[in-house]
Parts: structure tokens; sequence; C-alpha cells
């Protein structure tokens, strides 16, 4: 095996570090230079800024997330029956129903638990998920 | 084979005549009758035990269609798989899923006497033990990588919820914490190891991967290729051994059997490791065994590697978990340590069946018949152990081992169960626990694992001290001064279930035989 | 190394990207005290799995030999999602609770049981 060519590959190395120290140096020489009152904050463009960026979300958001990313995986598997759709037939159609009822059956659970509730007013009559996910 | 014609193999394989579906029966069961609790908690609010009742109608009818009517005792048909080859059925799964679905029941009881589940939290309780219950029954038939995955993640994932039913409890939501991190963890690894297993293997069908390997080391196989093996393998025993709670990934059993109620911990401590057995089995078995004799002689370095492998486990396990277990006065820690201490006794005839398997394939049946009377026995020990400790934590408000001081004058016929359990425990003879444990013993004599076999004689000797440190309190100690001990008769709701466990473990010492007959027919499709 | 980096890329490419996520993941699932940090290492380890397994099925990485997993590969990369995606369902859920019983997120504090 002959001796591997590696020098582009270097060179390339070479030329991508030399182009972010090379912008950062002519910053740095040419750039103007001024001390202001928020010049060390972070995002200084002229404007101050207020409060803590470390926002405590509602919880309720999470329950909203988990749901989403379950029910949306889960629609990975009809796209993997919807690609073979014509060869699968009508068995695969009844296998892919029975499948969609049991994510409507899970969906329906979720709805009369409370769980999809947004407002603070309405208390689902169900007890289990609400209590746990919602309480602060 | 084309797409179209794989397609067509598989409509064929599910939908034909006693295929697939059929042999899957208990397991869409167990499903329906998740949604079916789910669905009647809709419609039905008031009706407040609906839950326990579709569970229990549920498991019985899953039982139902899982016992094989139609064999005859001397004509077991041979394994086959089924859904293209992911799963095997055959005797080892339908009596392990025979077993499994027999603690479901006396665990559905379990839970309605002691009372754990009536809250109303009831419904999702069941509906996560049923869901761990299907992930269990995938475990033991596990014939394809796929459904080793969604097996163990399957039986997983329901455990780390349970374990936290206790939600305002710090110690439950801590043990169930531990246990999801720990679990998920081990669970990833396992992964990882099973993803260079199978490609370096170029297949994730187990009896191929088998041939592919002895092919491997036919051809020279090449240093490279054996280290990734090697370490898959390795990866993939950090998964196993974490659901059997082996020795170094053993630390999470006492932490969340103290921290869960006692039924879950119950729970985790027979279903869950019922299953890692069988899917340890299947592993085993399906590494180090090949239809073909020439094929069979060429695999014997695997076997070597699974027998040190897993014979180690099982003896160093086994010491910690005895050693472990002295000292401590929380009823549910000293039963996990026990538990873990079993855990290696049931791994060692799987490091004897292994061994066996290329000098007397019987023997290596035998081997596998003697760990399904464990488990059989083991069942019922510790079930009654874990409802004796839930009664009482009811009774008491404490798990503390001191709080049973003098408990033989309030509640004779209890002691006398918890008395006798401990006694199986230990494998004292008149006692189904000895029996468990003989057949063990002479598993490994005949697959001449010396070490092993003296290792594990000699930790019989170690346990005596302190599962008789447990009789001694409740019977010889005088009764607390502050309060007097619990009495629970024997005619209480609770008392009886003790009784119903208590008493097959005294029956299966003088039935051993039919039990006995009952495992060499479950391991009798093996290693074909 | 060296043909790693001038040989068009193959599948020992796709093994060592697969490691390197399965090593940050176990780093930070062993060195990180937040819950959520761990659970992220947890991710990335099964993210380095699935790699594997796609790479290893993948016909034109194998050069068209046809022994290899095929289908299976992805078969089994699509549950392995789903299975994670559960997975983080049940243990941020098991987290959330902690956080409630213990006003933190942190690991370290869960040491109330020990023996």
């Amino acid at each position: 095996m002959e001796a591997p060519v590696l020098w582009p590959w270097v060179l390339y190395c070479v030329a991508v570090i030399a182009v972010a120290v090379g912008m950062v140096l002519v910053s740095y020489v040419l750039g103007e230079r001024h001390r202001g009152k928020a010049s060390g904050d972070p995002y200084e463009s002229g404007i101050v800024s207020t409060g803590s960026a470390r926002l405590r979300m509602s919880v309720k958001f999470y329950l909203v997330a988990v749901f989403f990313v379950v029910f949306d995986l889960e629609s990975a598997f009809i796209f993997t029956w919807a690609i073979c759709v014509r060869q699968a037939g009508w068995a695969g159609y009844v296998e892919i129903l029975v499948f969609i009822a049991v994510l409507v059956a899970a969906l329906a659970y979720l709805w009369r638990e409370g769980a999809l509730d947004w407002g603070a007013g309405t208390r689902g009559k169900g007890s289990g998920i609400r209590d746990q996910g919602i309480r602060d | 084979m084309n797409f179209s014609d794989l397609l067509h193999s598989a409509m064929h394989d599910l939908l034909a005549p006693g295929a697939s579906l059929s042999a899957f029966r208990p397991e869409l069961t167990l499903c329906a009758t998740i949604l079916v609790i789910l669905l009647a908690k809709m419609a039905l609010p008031r009706w407040t035990t609906s839950a326990f009742w579709l569970t229990l109608l549920g498991i019985a009818a899953a039982l139902w269609f899982a016992y094989p009517w139609s064999w005859a005792s001397d004509a077991i048909p041979p394994a086959h798989s089924i859904f293209t080859g992911v799963l095997v059925s055959d005797s080892f799964s339908v009596f392990l899923r025979l077993l499994l679905l027999l603690f479901a029941i006396l665990f559905t009881t379990f839970t309605q006497v002691s009372g754990v589940a009536s809250q109303d939290d009831m419904t999702e309780f069941y509906v996560l033990m049923l869901g761990a219950l299907v992930g269990m029954c995938l475990m033991i038939s596990a014939n394809h990588i796929l459904m080793v995955a969604m097996g163990v993640e399957l039986a997983s994932v329901p455990c780390y919820v349970l374990a936290g039913t206790q939600r305002q409890q710090p110690r439950s939501s801590e043990a169930s914490l531990k246990y999801a991190v720990f679990g998920a963890g081990a669970a990833g690894i396992m992964l990882y190891g099973l993803s260079l297993l199978v490609g370096v293997l170029g297949t994730a069908h187990l009896p191929t991967m088998s041939t592919r390997l002895a092919m491997l080391i036919q051809s020279g196989g090449g240093l490279d290729r054996g280290l990734v093996l090697v370490l898959g393998g390795l990866m993939l025993m950090v998964g196993v051994g974490f659901k059997l709670s082996a020795f170094p990934f053993h630390f999470w059993a006492p932490d969340v059997f103290e921290g869960a109620t006692a039924e879950v911990a119950a729970f985790l401590s027979i279903a869950s490791k019922a299953a890692a057995l069988g899917l340890l089995v299947r592993l085993a078995l399906g590494f180090s065994f090949h239809p073909d004799p020439a094929m069979l002689a060429v695999l014997a370095p695997v076997r070597h590697y699974i027998v040190v492998l897993v014979g180690m486990l099982a003896v160093v396990t086994c010491t910690f978990g005895n050693l472990a277990a002295y000292g401590q006065n929380n009823m549910k820690r000293l039963l996990a340590y026990s538990t873990i201490a079993h855990a290696g006794y049931m791994m060692m005839p799987v490091a004897a069946a292994v061994a066996l398997v290329g000098v007397d394939m019987g023997e290596a049946r035998a081997a596998v018949a003697s760990l399904c009377v464990y488990l059989a026995i083991y069942l019922f020990m510790n079930l009654a152990a874990f409802a004796i400790v839930a009664f009482l934590r009811n009774e008491l408000g404490s798990e503390d081992l001191r709080e049973y001081a003098g408990m033989v004058r309030r509640s004779p016929g209890l002691t006398v169960c918890m008395a006798v359990v401990m006694f199986s425990l230990l494998g004292l003879p008149p006692l189904s626990g000895f029996v468990a444990k003989w057949f063990i013993f002479l598993s490994l004599i005949s697959a001449k694992l010396w070490i092993v076999l003296a290792i594990g004689a000699l930790n019989t000797l170690l346990s005596l001290f302190y599962y008789l440190r447990v009789v001694k309190v409740m019977t010889l100690s005088a009764e607390p001064l502050h309060r007097p001990a619990p009495t629970i008769p024997l005619v209480s709701m609770a008392g009886s279930y003790c009784m119903v466990l208590t008493v097959p473990v005294v029956l299966l010492f003088f039935f051993a035989g039919g039990l006995l007959n009952w495992a060499r027919a479950a391991a009798s499709t093996l290693l074909y | 190394m060296m043909n790693l980096l001038t040989q068009p890329v193959g599948l020992s490419h796709y093994l060592a990207v697969s490691a390197v996520l399965f090593v940050c993941g176990f780093l930070c699932m062993a060195t990180k005290r937040n819950i959520l940090g761990v659970l992220m290492g947890i991710e990335l380890v099964l993210n380095g799995a699935n790699l594997n397994f796609v790479a290893f099925g993948s016909r034109l990485l194998r050069g068209g030999t046809s022994d290899g997993l095929g289908l299976d590969g992805q078969a089994i990369a699509l549950f392995v999602i789903i299975l994670a995606a559960a997975e983080a369902a049940g243990a941020l859920a098991i987290a959330l609770n902690f956080y409630h019983t213990h006003a933190t997120v942190d690991v370290d504090r869960a040491e109330e049981l020990k023996g």
C-alpha cells in the first residue's frame, strides 16, 4: 500500500486555524475600544439586560413535551408501514389499525385523567397523572 | 430474497393457522387486559376495584392459553420459532411463562390482601405490573437480539415506576430514582455490547449467531474480532447481571428493596429474577450450542468463556450476598441480600449446563431442569417471606427485625410460617428449599465444577446464622416494652394467605418427584 | 488513525464515531451529578449503539455482501429509539417526583438508603 497523502489535510487544518485566529487577532488590533457600564455583560448591544436568564418553566410543559415525544415516536412505526403499504396488503392494514387503536385508547385515557387540561381551574376527574405532574 | 417475498413470508408466518399468533396468545391476552383496564376506568369510574378483578381475570385467561393442554406427557412437541424467528416457543418458555403467570395471580391477590394497591392509583399499579409481565414473557422466549433488547426494557421500565408507587415518601422516590438511573445505564451498556456482537457476527438471530461464531473460530478469526466479541459479551453481561442483581451490579437491590414497598420488592425479586435467569439460559446456551457436532466441538472456547464468567459471577454473588446479610436489621434489606445470594445459587446450574453442553446433552438438560425446580420453589419461599414482612408492616408500621421480638406468643401461626420459610431458604431437609439446593449441587457434580460446588456448600453454612437470627428474634427474644408484639391470627385474610404460600413450601419437599418431572419436561426441548 | 483519515468513509468511520459517542455518554453517566445530565449520558450511549446497528446493517458500507444484518439492523435501531423515549419519559417522571420530595435533582443527595 502506498504511503497516504496527508499534506492536503494538514494544510486544510492549518488554514482553518489560521482563519479563526486571524479574525480574532485583526479585530483585536484594529478594533475600537471603549469601556461603558455594561461592556462586560453578555449580549451588550446598547441595552442593559434585566433579570435572570434562568426562567423556571412551569412543569406543565414537561408533560406536554413527554406526550409529544412518545406519540411522535410512535408515528415512526406508522411511517415504516407506509413505505410498504401495498406489499403489506389488508393484513398489514388491520395490524396498523390495531396499533393506532391502542394509541387512541392511550390518548383517551390521558384525556380522561386530565393530563391534557391546561387551565388552572379545570381539575380533571382522575387523580393519578395530574397530581403527580402538576403540583407547583 | 427481496423485500416483497420477505414481507409475504412474514405475513404467512403470522396468519397461517397454528402459527405464530396462536403461540403468542398469553402475551396478547395480557396486552388486551391492559387496554381493558384503562378503558374500564374511563367507562365505569364508579367500579373502584375494577382494575383488580380485571387483572385477575386477564391473568387467569392468559394462564389458560399458556397451559399446554394438547401435550401428552411423553410427547412434547419440539421447539419451533415464531414470528419469523424472533421468538422461540418450546417447553422451557412454556414452563417459565406458566411460572410467571402463576406468580402474577398470587401477587395480585397479595397486593389486594395487604392493601398496597387499594388507593386511587390501583389502575396504574396493575397496568405497570402487566406491562412488565409482557416484557418478562418476551425475555424468556427471546431468540433474536431485538427481542432481548425489547424484553429487557419492557420488563425494566415499569419496574422503575413500580418502585416509586408511594410517591409522597422520600425513600420510595429515592429508590425508584436509583433504580431508574442505574437500570437505564446498564441497559444502555448492554445495548452497545449487543450492537458489537451483532455487528461482528453479521446476524441478530441467536442460532445463526452461534453458526457464525463457529465459522469465525474455524477460520482463525483474528484477534481483533475475538477481542470485540469478548468485550461485547462482557457488556451484555452487565445488563443481564443488573437484572439478576449479580455481584458487581447488585448494589441497587438493597436500596431499592428498602425504599419500595415489600410487595414491589417481592415482584422484583421473583418475577424479574426468573425472567432474567430465563434470558441468561437462552443466551448462554444459544451462544455455546450448535446442532452440528463438528461445529459444536469448535465452540469449546466460547463455552469455556461462558462457564468461567457465569461461574465466577455466581460464586462471588452468592458469597457476597450471604456475608452482607449479616448485621442487617431492616427485614427488606436482609431479604434483599438473601435474594442476591439466591441469584448466585441459581446462576450455578447455568454454568453447569454450559459446561456439560459439549459432554453430555442429557446432563446439560438436567442442569437446566434443576434451575427450573429451584425457581418454582423459590417463588413460594420468597413470596411468603415478603408477604409476612408486608403484613407485619401493616400492623407495626415498621420493618425492623428487632420489632418482631417475642412474636411467637401473640401470633404463633405466623411465626411458624416465617420459621418454615427461613429454614427453607436456608435449605434444611424436611423443606423444599433443601430439594432445590440438592438438585443444583447434583448438576454441579455432574459438570465437575468442584470449586463452585465447594463454595456453594460453604455458603449454605454461612447463611445459617442470619436466617436463624430472624427465627431467634421472633421466638426467644422478649417482647419490646413500649408495645405488644403484633397479632395476626391464621384465620384472617393475611394469615390464611401466608398459610397458602407456606404449605407448598413444605409439600414440595414430599412431592419433589412431580415437580422434577415437570422441570425435566421443561428442559427436554432445549439443545436440539 | 492514518487510514481512517485517508480512506473513503466506510464502516470503521461509523464505528469510531459510535465509540466516541459511547465513551462520552459513559463519562457523562459516571461523572454528572444532575439527574438530567445522567439521562443525557444514557441517551448518548443508546445513540452510539443505534449508530452501530444501522452501520452494521448497511449493505453499502459492507461493500455489497449479503451476509450482513440487513433490515434487522434498522428494525432494532427503530425499536431502540422508541424504547429510549419510553425510558426517558419514565425516568423524567421519576426525577420530577424526586424533586417534589427532595427539592433537588442532585443524584448525590439520594443517600438516605444505605446500610
